[in-house]
């Protein structure tokens, strides 16, 4: 059971850095983006194809997360230069994404067989495997929510800020809207890219289906955060959509342990999301309001 | 004369070319002169809407010129016109972001027309500078700096946003009906701080009113849209001894039109004080 939980734990941390960059375009730029389920898979199949060239897992994974920035700047420039609505743009970026991961791939599986994950790494300092995996997913998660911070407190994060909450007040102070939107974006898939890269290294194979479900995921990590802690400051917003992320991963993980077939977990994870939104609209959420 | 403000022939249609087309602006020409604080009153559909927001960017017109200090600005985009022409609007929740704190919508208003950097967005140096800004509201708002803009009133939230449109001088203030939308009290403390300010800085200055009391008590200048074109211009000494009374007359005699009833030229507050 210690293990489950502590598996649990890892798994949380490390789709914590994806459910941030979903709250990047979800809570910052008040759109629900859908590239995720492309730009995921993208982080994973960088990491593993220039891993399996020989590439060291650090620049690798790091470069997956620029290739996460890549095809969010495409999101961006398609959502706002083409003027196509959010949920259009996410619908072309994950079907446009899925032939070039397969692409990036060669192949729709590469396994991490002999090669130098950065849960290995640092598996030789932690001694375990499950530790390991915490310790990377914790170094990952203090460094994106640091970057998170401070970015969203400079100008360029303030002007981002005032586009996703109040367009008409954002373009009365001179706002480059669509170049804030678009840097927004590129914040978002950044992260969730960086996301990917991680889990496939601790899954121990990036495999193109890899992103389906993944805006579930992020959004119901979000709205349980929410849920539980309300929406207070950066910093406490973004613990409240770790431990929402975490606390998804518990539920998830003891369904499957309770003999559930892994076949239907999608389904599951899917009426759990409906269920996460309906409840605090039908009960009001234990601390303070909620927007969805 | 250097005109801060020169529009010519301004001509604006909507569902051009369908049944329900309507000309809303059929021939505007203006000048403001630097300074100039000009209030303009009509009925709902006079086109005083449509004008400030041709004059802002966020209608483009079909015809005619638009120009500020000499450029022509007609096809400007928004965002870069704003950097010369503020806006306060009538919903008090679309002047500032609710989700930032009052120092970052300041912060914000006073970088307006800058280069946003990858800095710090609220300066340190910069809090006793916002703070005395707001301590001239006398609302208290200086003790709260780190509160989410949507946690003030209506009145406190647009009197923020005046100060943060005028933190930056611009060329031009437009005023949209900035005041409709407020409780009676509110709405006086905001003309009081907006005769202030306009005052105080010279500010050039285009007031959009639906009150009549107030367009001939504040401003220089007055002027009625009806039909979408200029039917009363009054300034000067004539303007100071303007009554509500002898505009409803003014109003009547120039579009020759004794059906209109006053309540299409009067808010219901301007009639009760006549």
């Amino acid at each position: 059971m210690g293990s489950i939980a502590l598996s649990s734990l890892s798994q949380g941390l490390l789709w914590a850095v994806m459910a941030i960059g979903v709250y990047v375009t979800f809570r910052i730029l008040n759109t629900a983006d859908l590239s995720a389920e492309g730009t995921f898979p993208l982080g994973a199949a960088v990491a593993a194809s220039l891993m399996a060239a020989g590439w060291p897992a650090l620049p690798a994974t790091l470069i997956a997360w620029g290739a996460g920035m890549l095809a969010g700047l495409v999101a961006g420039f398609v959502h706002t230069k083409m003027k196509i609505p959010g949920l259009f743009t996410g619908i072309l970026m994950l079907t446009g994404l899925y032939s070039v991961n397969l692409r990036i791939l060669g192949r729709p599986n590469i396994p991490f067989i002999g090669l130098e994950t950065l849960m290995q790494r640092a598996a030789a300092v932690t001694g375990g495997r499950l530790t390991a995996a915490v310790a990377v997913g914790l170094i990952a998660l203090t460094l994106v929510i640091f970057l998170f911070v401070w970015f969203f407190q400079t100008e360029v994060g303030l002007a981002i800020r005032a586009t996703g909450n109040n367009q008409t007040m954002a373009e009365a102070n001179a706002i480059h809207i669509d170049r804030m939107k678009m840097i927004g974006y590129m914040i978002g898939n950044g992260f969730i890219a960086l996301s990917g890269a991680l889990i496939a290294q601790n899954n121990g194979y990036a495999d193109i289906g890899m992103g389906i479900g993944t805006i579930v995921i992020g959004l119901a990590s979000i709205i349980v955060g929410e849920v539980l802690f309300g929406r207070r400051g950066f910093v406490m917003s973004l613990i409240a959509v770790t431990i929402g992320s975490i606390v998804y991963r518990l539920v998830i993980d003891a369904v499957l342990a309770l003999g559930v077939d892994p076949q239907d977990i999608k389904l599951f994870s899917a009426v759990m999301l409906a269920v996460i939104l309906w409840l605090p609209n039908r009960f009001g959420t234990l601390k303070g309001r909620i927007r969805t | 004369m250097n005109q801060t403000l020169s529009i010519v022939g301004l001509q604006k249609t909507f569902e051009r070319g369908q049944a329900l087309e309507k000309q809303v602006l059929k021939q505007v020409s203006l000048t403001l002169a630097p300074g100039e604080f000009i209030s303009v009153i009509g009925s709902n559909g006079a086109g005083k809407s449509t004008l400030i927001n041709c004059i802002a960017g966020a209608v483009t017109a079909d015809n005619g010129t638009i120009r500020l200090d000499g450029e022509d600005i007609t096809k400007k985009r928004t965002d870069l016109r704003a950097k010369d022409v503020a806006r306060v609007f009538q919903d008090p929740k679309l002047g500032t972001a609710g989700h930032l704190s009052v120092e970052e919508n300041l912060a914000i208003a006073d970088r307006r027309g800058q280069k946003n950097r990858f800095k710090r967005g609220v300066h340190g140096s910069d809090l006793a500078r916002f703070r005395e800004k707001l301590a001239v509201l006398d609302l208290g708002l200086e003790s709260r700096l780190h509160a989410p803009a949507d946690t003030l009133s209506g009145g406190q939230r647009q009197a923020l946003t005046l100060i943060m449109a005028t933190m930056q001088r611009p060329k031009l203030l437009l005023l949209d009906e900035h005041t409709a939308a407020l409780d009676p009290k509110a709405s006086m403390m905001v003309m009081q701080l907006t005769e202030q300010l306009v005052r105080e800085m010279k500010q050039t200055t285009m007031m959009i009113t639906h009150n009549m009391e107030n367009a001939i008590r504040y401003g220089d200048r007055l002027i009625m849209l009806h039909d979408g074109e200029i039917v009363i211009d009054v300034r000067g000494e004539a303007k100071k001894r303007l009554t509500v009374a002898e505009l409803v007359d003014r109003f009547r005699h120039a579009t020759g039109d004794a059906v209109v009833s006053d309540r299409q030229v009067l808010s219901g507050e301007a009639l009760a004080a006549m």
